[in-house]
């Protein structure tokens, strides 16, 4: 069983999947490797795509954890969120609230909360994942659940059609920055093409995280498919696409 | 006796004890709830609590804001508090330390001991991410950080430090009932102790109830409290090896 078969079950199923891209933005930095969420996002549509999945199946992760002090990181967060909705129109994308920067002061972090909200509203994301104010202090306890959902409820019914209207300036910071990332993902993608996703990974291509072919947790329950390799669910999945 | 240097809670003005509060009670809203509420303020010590807010926020439960003058005061003149007194360095100066003057890895074991399942602590310290924004041991080239995760014997832990040679182990310890976490925490340091290699290795110990002071009193080198960062104990164990290597 690998993770072909899996999305193989998941195609048949007709499940949406949520990939986690947006998790590399907790260990990298994400103003400087926003470009390998999107081009994780393309290899991941592609293995989906492989098994027989459809685009409305893709949840692709994306997450607003650029530091917030950092001047525009508002518009650097609006700018990924639209690049990302218009590359995948009909994905349903996964928008991830921030954790990386979340301390102990909860009244900052609600309104860091309320921020993401609006990126999220204003550019139409599919599955919004709630923000925690508490995210660095416990599991969430019901005032924060509340409140939490009592602002988001705010935001997304105050600027319920603000996507509508809002048009980007094409020489602005906002849509260059988009270029800049798309430009970055492509030279990323073709590094992965000519190196191939081994040595990428091997080499933190992703994440900053460096896994080796023969390195890693899960390393031990990796085993080479015999030659007589033989799985009838997974042939009766493949008849079917 | 020296002098006393009582303070109270600032609101507007000197001495007007102002806090907020906010809570949640498991009856629905109505005028006997706002008045259950205001006699929870009162004996909380708040003279004149001001229900600012009383919301439903789920069927049969309420949310409360309560402003109210606390009639609290604090002697700081009586208090004393062991500080871990090592400046935090920069990851920069961390890693400079570790390369001229310890000359080879740091190695750092860490874990959640006995029943406690929370890693949020361990896992801030000691993972890639770090926490608000400051990126964990791992992330570091001088450091070789182990993290084992949570519900670790105290026996499976030292015999993995000893194993890897660890320079420090800290031990997270979240859940605090019955006073588990002293338990746990001193059971680990008479366990290295009578295996007789307790100079042989710096102990930590971290989590939202722990200070330095109750660290000391344990037996530990050092305490870490609520908001550390991992560039806090990444700083003091360079700065402890560093006296050591020399």
């Amino acid at each position: 069983m690998d993770q072909y078969v899996s999305r193989r079950l998941i195609a048949r199923a007709g499940i949406v999947i949520n990939t986690g891209e947006d998790n590399y933005l907790t260990t990298a930095d994400a103003v400087d490797k926003a470009h390998t969420v999107l081009s994780s996002q393309f290899i991941n549509e592609a293995f989906a795509f492989r098994a027989g999945l459809n685009e409305k199946q893709l949840g692709l992760g994306h997450a607003y954890e650029i530091d917030p002090w950092i001047e525009d990181s508002f518009l650097l967060e609006l700018s990924q969120a639209q690049l990302v909705r218009q590359i995948f129109p009909h994905h349903p994308i996964k928008w991830m609230p921030p954790t990386k920067h979340k301390t102990g002061d909860i009244f900052f972090a609600h309104v860091h909360d309320a921020m993401f909200n609006l990126v999220g509203v204003a550019t139409n994301q599919s599955i919004e994942l709630l923000g925690m104010f508490s995210e660095a202090v416990h599991n969430p306890m019901l005032m924060d659940r509340y409140l939490s959902l009592k602002a988001t409820r705010y935001v997304h019914t105050a600027c319920k059609h603000l996507g509508d209207e809002i048009t980007f300036k094409p020489d602005g910071r906002i849509a260059k920055r988009a270029v800049q990332v798309l430009d970055e993902a492509l030279a990323q993608l073709e590094d992965v093409s000519r190196d191939g996703i081994w040595d990428a990974i091997s080499n933190g291509a992703f994440a900053d995280v460096k896994r080796t072919r023969t390195g890693g947790k899960g390393y031990g329950g990796v085993l080479k498919k015999h030659a007589q390799y033989m799985n009838p669910l997974l042939d009766a999945l493949e008849a079917q696409s | 006796m020296s002098r006393k240097e009582l303070i109270r809670a600032y609101g507007d003005r000197q001495n007007d004890g102002m806090v907020q509060m906010s809570f949640v009670l498991p009856v629905a809203p109505s005028a006997r709830s706002r008045e259950a509420a205001k006699i929870f303020a009162l004996e909380h010590g708040l003279t004149d609590p001001l229900v600012a807010t009383m919301e439903a926020c789920a069927e049969g439960y309420t949310f409360f804001v309560v402003y109210g003058g606390s009639k609290h005061a604090v002697d700081l003149a009586a208090i004393e508090v062991p500080e871990v007194t090592t400046r935090t360095l920069s990851r920069d100066e961390i890693e400079l330390i570790i390369k001229n003057d310890i000359k080879r890895k740091v190695v750092v074991v860490g874990a959640c001991t006995g029943a406690d399942a929370h890693t949020v602590g361990i896992d801030a310290i000691l993972n890639y991410k770090g926490y608000g924004g400051d990126k964990g041991l791992e992330s570091y080239k001088g450091f070789e950080a182990f993290n084992m995760g949570a519900q670790v014997e105290n026996e499976q832990l030292a015999a993995r430090a000893r194993a890897v040679g660890a320079d420090a182990i800290l031990v997270s310890q979240v859940i605090t009932q019955r006073d588990c976490h002293k338990e746990n925490g001193k059971a680990l340091v008479e366990l290295i102790n009578s295996q007789g290699w307790r100079d042989e290795v710096l102990l930590l110990f971290g989590g939202p109830r722990i200070d330095h002071k109750l660290a000391l009193d344990l037996g530990f080198d050092a305490g870490f409290g609520p908001g550390t960062k991992p560039s806090d104990v990444a700083s003091f164990v360079v700065e402890q090896v560093r006296v050591k290597t020399k």
